[in-house]
């Protein structure tokens, strides 16, 4: 599965960490990540290239792309990437919101923030999101509704 | 006297919770807009993210608290409402940085995620905290604002979210 990740300069450290792990597991990366963004402009670019590459989020499949964003708090680029249509976002901070945020909302990308989560937490949030399924079904009127939104 | 008037909203799932939360903010003094769910019946909460993100915004309430499970599905429909700048937390300090850095107008709880008590805490702090205005966080909220345009289609209309909630009438979703 191919991952598109960006971080700011609060969640650099954090992003090459999890970059290199997720490398060491066989996940395709794809690191936007450019000096001088901030978390507004990485959140932005993450959302527009994972929604390239998801057919504006339509693709749910299991191998299809993801995004995950990491700055100090997660809030911020949480609330400008929703801004975009079709972007469902996450702002996580435990792995069992970080796995049923795709399983039922089918987030397209999850934040973390480096001051809220940990290094290792952060990791094991980051795989339980690119581990689980998308459960359709009931759930998609839902998206569906989300998704009208502009 | 009551103090502020505070637009909430939630799905099916958390309604107790919600409630527990009201009537902490009622007990605080606060003036409450409930804009449902109000039972436990299936519904779908980008309903009640709109209308609560909405009242916030037109400015018949102060600030806003919108509660799912996870808090992922309401906050992000809540976000998409022109105006509304929605902040999705798990503690305190961040509900704080909210409020204090982005102005954020709207907080987010997963009510299967967060205890009750906690999600008090949270409710309050952000509640009570000011946005510490300096030409940074103008500058940074106004990078957010530009990602959205108007919506007139969308905004106010209560009609909004019909064809799904009839598709949904008719069975088109399902397991």
């Amino acid at each position: 599965m191919k991952v598109i990740i960006g971080a700011d300069k609060d969640g650099v450290q954090a992003k090459d960490e999890l970059v290199r792990d997720l490398r060491e597991e066989g996940y395709e990366i794809l690191d936007l990540s450019k000096e001088g963004q901030d978390f507004v402009d990485v959140a932005i670019a993450v959302a527009k290239e994972t929604l390239k590459e998801t057919n504006n989020g339509e693709d749910k499949s299991a191998t299809a792309p993801r995004g995950i964003v990491i700055d100090r708090w997660g809030t911020d680029a949480f609330m400008a990437a929703n801004k975009l249509k079709y972007v469902i976002a996450a702002n996580v901070s435990d792995e069992h919101s970080a796995r049923m945020t795709r399983r039922h909302n089918g987030a397209l990308l999850i934040t973390l923030g480096t001051a809220v989560v940990g290094p290792e937490l952060l990791k094991s949030c980051a795989k339980a999101y690119l581990e689980a399924p998308f459960d359709g079904g009931r759930h998609m009127v839902r998206i569906d509704m989300v998704n009208k939104m502009a | 006297m009551a103090k502020a008037v505070i637009s909430i909203g939630n799905d099916h799932i958390v309604t107790d919770i919600k409630e527990r939360v009201t009537e902490h903010l009622k007990e605080e003094g606060y003036e409450v807009i409930d804009n449902g769910t109000y039972d436990k019946l299936r519904t779908h909460y980008p309903i009640y993210g709109k209308k609560t993100a909405e009242r916030v915004v037109n400015g018949e309430a102060k600030l806003g608290v919108v509660l799912c499970g996870t808090g992922v599905g309401i906050s992000s429909s809540a976000d998409k409402v022109p105006g509304a700048r929605v902040a999705l937390v798990r503690d305190v300090a961040e509900a704080e940085y909210a409020r204090k850095t982005l102005n954020a107008n709207v907080v987010a709880v997963g009510g299967h995620i967060t205890g009750v008590d906690l999600i008090k805490a949270i409710v309050d702090k952000f509640l009570t905290t000011e946005y510490e205005k300096t030409p940074e966080h103008d500058a940074l909220i106004k990078k957010i604002d530009a990602l959205e345009g108007p919506k007139p289609e969308q905004t106010g209309n209560e009609h909004f979210f019909d064809e799904f909630e009839k598709k949904w009438e008719e069975g088109y979703y399902h397991d």
